[in-house]
């Protein structure tokens, strides 16, 4: 195991994956930085680029961008008060009013290096939980893996929506994804299902144009309709620089604050389905609750460096511990993970067991990656804050054509076919469509990655098993799970309906 | 009564899964099997979102379930919101026309000269300017470095077939 944990961080440094990972930090420090673009989005855009990598460099350069995005987003959300990523939200709270009170500076020094100790305590989240989650994936079959799968699904489906009409909308849309994956030549009889007697569907509809299409045509629409610069109302020759080291030892006097709000991002990020816009959120209300006086409280919201530690450490500590569901079981802890699950399987490499026996250097490969990437950017972002804020004053009218040209050049390379392109668009409207009538596109994605592999645990476990496989022990824990997650929005509501009469 | 968009998604969605579940019965059970555990419940999800939209509850008409995903921009100019929707529809499905027609290689410069000067109404300059980097970032990264395959477009093909280019 130790010398798998070595033997992940050599691979590393070897020049090309060092490299990738370098491109890839510097990709996902603009996209965090710039509010137009989402890290999910961005992180789809990418995947074309990966087809003729290896392994060991396909995942620096996607989770080089990845993981350093939360961390960067951060610093758009303290100075304009515009998240710079949906998970840096919490942030604005107490970060755009210390920017407001001229603690700018303090501000992005707190942010900044609460989220590099974040991602630490969140890679190393996951190196530990690779020797506790091994023997347990070792020790399900097929039928055991078909109920992980749909579990994750229902996970996902229930936290994508608050209320019953949230679970309903989530299941429905994680169908979708499961119908459109049908699409192409059936493995077990070799019927064409769905086909329309094209050629270019035989194969199934390809992953990267309908990822690309369903996350970043939306955003390009948005930003489209707002027609205005990333940051209105702000002075572009606001000093920054000053204070930045007081935020930094804000970030050690509050530490263990910073670590307990790291560890719940880590354990919100461990679940399915909650991902970093939740984990920013409880995270905030700990970092609340660390006031001991009424007083004290109320300096939250008005510019307490501690309400920008919380989120910030949370935010990012989510990443790593999220891999630890997508690598040992293939259920991703969100949309960002799903995305990334694509690329395992266009590498050819599918999450679960493999990943912590064969390939168990590359998984730590991903801890160590999580971890340099943040100290460098992190270092990076400390050296050039002035000139990092004038960023934010490029106009999205610039920004649509060339992230356009993206969308359509990736969607392209999928199969060098028109085909692709039709399937960016349709699969783009069908996008614009689900966010427009509020249709969640996380479940969606999960379907559609996840169709193939759960039509195959579920064809091995019937031919197998016949339907005694629903009688096996490990399969009615992981059902009666999955109905409890599917029951909790009731609950909830309950809760909600009990704390009102009380009131 | 009045069907609103969420309405006809709903509906297109049950009349997808119902014609999913109608083909699906006619194939062999080793193809049929995951299409019918999956398109059944899809199909009776959809009649429910459908009849909650209609006759549900207020809160439970949509604005119950509050979705974690990417949001549009809200606008109480809604004319405006709708009519800068489908320019910017039109020209993302004009980027796709071009690259039909042109190519890759012509098209990127052609449709970053047009959106910068008629859309976004930036000076010659900088249009010519950033139509020459994104040309150059297509050309270096996709063609000289990867050396992806573009095909030609339509124009370039007929004039081809007529002998007129090589």
């Amino acid at each position: 195991m130790f010398d798998a944990f070595l033997q992940g961080l050599l691979m590393l440094f070897h020049v090309k994956p060092f490299m990738y990972m370098l491109i890839g930090m510097t990709i996902g420090f603009w996209v965090g930085i710039l509010p137009g673009l989402g890290g999910g989005a961005t992180l789809a855009l990418m995947m074309p680029f990966i087809y003729k990598m290896t392994p060991e460099e396909a995942f620096p350069f996607l989770l080089g961008m990845h993981s350093v995005v939360q961390t960067t987003g951060d610093i758009t959300s303290v100075l304009f008060g515009i998240p710079g990523e949906a998970t840096t939200v919490a942030t604005i709270i107490d970060g755009y009013q210390m920017t407001k009170k001229g603690e700018a500076g303090r501000a992005l020094g707190a942010a900044l290096m609460s989220s590099l100790v974040g991602a630490i305590i969140g890679a190393f989240f996951l190196a530990l939980a690779i020797p506790i989650v091994r023997p347990l994936v070792l020790a399900f079959g097929s039928p055991e893996m078909l109920m992980i799968t749909l579990l994750g699904l229902t996970c996902i489906a229930t936290l994508s929506g608050r209320g019953k009409r949230g679970l309903l909308l989530g299941l429905m849309t994680g169908g979708v994804g499961f119908l459109l994956g049908l699409v192409g030549q059936d493995r077990q009889a070799g019927i064409l299902r769905f086909t329309f007697g094209q050629l270019y569907l035989w194969n199934g509809l390809p992953i990267v144009p309908v990822v690309v299409g369903l996350f970043a045509l939306p955003e390009i629409v948005d930003m489209a309709v707002e027609g205005t610069s990333i940051s209105r109302n702000v002075d572009p020759n606001m000093k920054l620089g000053k204070g930045v080291w007081q935020g930094i030892k804000d970030t050690f006097i509050h530490f263990w604050l910073t670590v307990r709000c790291s560890l719940v991002g880590a354990f919100i990020g461990l679940m399915p389905g909650l991902g970093g816009g939740v984990a920013q959120w409880v995270s905030y209300a700990h970092a609340t609750q660390s006031a001991k006086t009424a007083e004290e409280r109320e300096g939250f919201g008005k510019g307490d460096v501690r309400g920008v530690l919380g989120p910030g450490a949370a935010n990012n500590s989510k990443e790593g511990a999220g891999l630890i569901p997508t690598v040992a079981f293939g259920i991703p802890a969100g949309s960002g993970m799903a995305i990334l699950m694509g690329a395992f399987f266009l590498l050819g490499i599918v999450p679960g067991p493999d990943m912590l026996t064969k390939h168990l250097a590359l998984t730590f490969s991903m801890v160590w990656t999580i971890c340099i990437s943040n100290i460098i950017v992190v270092a990076v972002s400390l050296l050039f804050i002035n000139q990092l804020a004038k960023l934010t004053f490029i106009r999205g009218s610039l920004l649509i054509p060339f992230i356009l040209l993206l969308v359509f050049i990736g969607g392209y390379t999928a199969n060098n076919s028109v085909g692709d392109l039709i399937v960016v668009l349709f699969a783009g409207a069908l996008g614009y469509l689900m966010v427009r009538f509020g249709w969640p596109r996380p479940p969606f994605v999960l379907g559609f990655i996840l169709g193939d592999l759960v039509e195959t645990y579920l064809y091995i476990s019937v031919t197998r098993y016949g339907f005694d496989w629903l009688y096996r022990p490990k399969v009615i824990i992981i059902f009666i799970i999955a109905v409890c997650v599917a029951l909790y929005p009731f609950l909830q509501k309950k809760n909600l309906l009990n704390q009102e009469v009380q009131i | 009564m009045k069907l609103a968009g969420k309405h006809y998604m709903s509906l297109g969605l049950m009349v997808v899964a119902a014609y999913m579940i109608i083909v699906a019965l006619q194939w062999p059970m080793k193809a049929a099997l995951f299409p019918l555990v999956i398109g059944v419940p899809v199909f009776f999800m959809a009649t429910a979102n459908f009849l909650l939209d209609l006759f549900g509850k207020k809160d439970e008409k949509g604005g119950g379930s509050q979705v974690l995903d990417f949001k549009l921009s809200q606008s109480e100019d809604q004319g405006q919101t709708n009519k800068r929707t489908i320019e910017i529809f039109l020209w993302i499905f004009g980027f796709f026309l071009l690259i039909q027609l042109v190519g890759f290689s012509l098209s990127i410069p052609l449709y970053f000269i047009a959106y910068m000067r008629f859309k976004s109404k930036e000076t010659w300059m900088l249009t010519m300017i950033l139509a020459a980097v994104a040309w150059a970032f297509f050309y270096g990264l996709f063609i000289w470095l990867l050396d992806t395959p573009f095909g030609d477009g339509w124009i370039q093909m007929g004039l081809q077939a007529l002998g007129i280019l090589s």
